[in-house]
């Protein structure tokens, strides 16, 4: 999703006011960001927090 | 906030840092050399400075944790969480093998030491963790 844009890491980071380490960690699927950075993520990619983010074991 | 900006206010901290640095490591031989004095006020003032030696080293790190992003703290929780779990065993097994005069009483200055070992090296595993590709 975010290289479908053309977007590195860092870029998506400084877009939601994260660090490119936190982009590398969601991206890893360990670590669960909290909901405003969600929905921030979401805003971004311009898609509904269901469209990012699936439910463990979906 | 700006590249720039960010840029510049990450070469603060790390100078914070570095100075805070300096400061732990001299503060001890300062001390030392107040404790050679003998008298009660320079005794009192190794306390002081043995201490305060300390204290800006914790000042940078509680700047640092305040000013991350919800990642990093999530990582410093962790690492501050696996070092308190630790020293407070280490600091049991200490005392249990000096009960059973096993050992001698430890320096306090390896339990602290210990501390600060325990505080890095699960930091870099809680990021090592969270970084790797499942």
């Amino acid at each position: 999703m975010r290289t479908e844009r053309g977007w590195s890491q860092l870029e998506l980071g400084m877009r939601a006011g994260v660090s490119r380490q936190a982009i590398i960690a969601i991206e890893t699927g360990r670590f669960d960001p909290s909901l405003p950075l969600a929905f921030t993520l979401a805003r971004i990619f311009g898609l509904a927090i269901e469209g990012i983010f699936e439910p463990d074991g979906e | 906030m700006e590249p720039n900006a960010t840029f510049r206010r990450n070469v603060r901290g790390f100078y914070a840092w570095l100075g805070s640095m300096v400061v732990l490591g001299l503060a001890p031989l300062a001390a030392i050399r107040l404790l050679d004095r003998g008298t009660t006020t320079a005794r009192l003032a190794a306390v002081a400075v043995g201490v305060g030696g300390m204290l800006p080293l914790m000042w940078v790190v509680f700047s640092i944790i305040r000013r991350s992003d919800e990642y990093a703290r999530r990582l410093h929780l962790i690492a501050l969480g696996f070092a308190f779990g630790g020293t407070v065993v280490l600091i049991v097994a200490l005392d249990w093998l000096v009960r059973a005069a096993l050992i001698n009483p430890p320096q306090l200055v390896f339990v602290w030491c210990a501390s600060l070992v325990l505080w890095l090296a699960a930091l870099a595993g809680a990021k090592r963790y969270f970084e790797r590709a499942v």
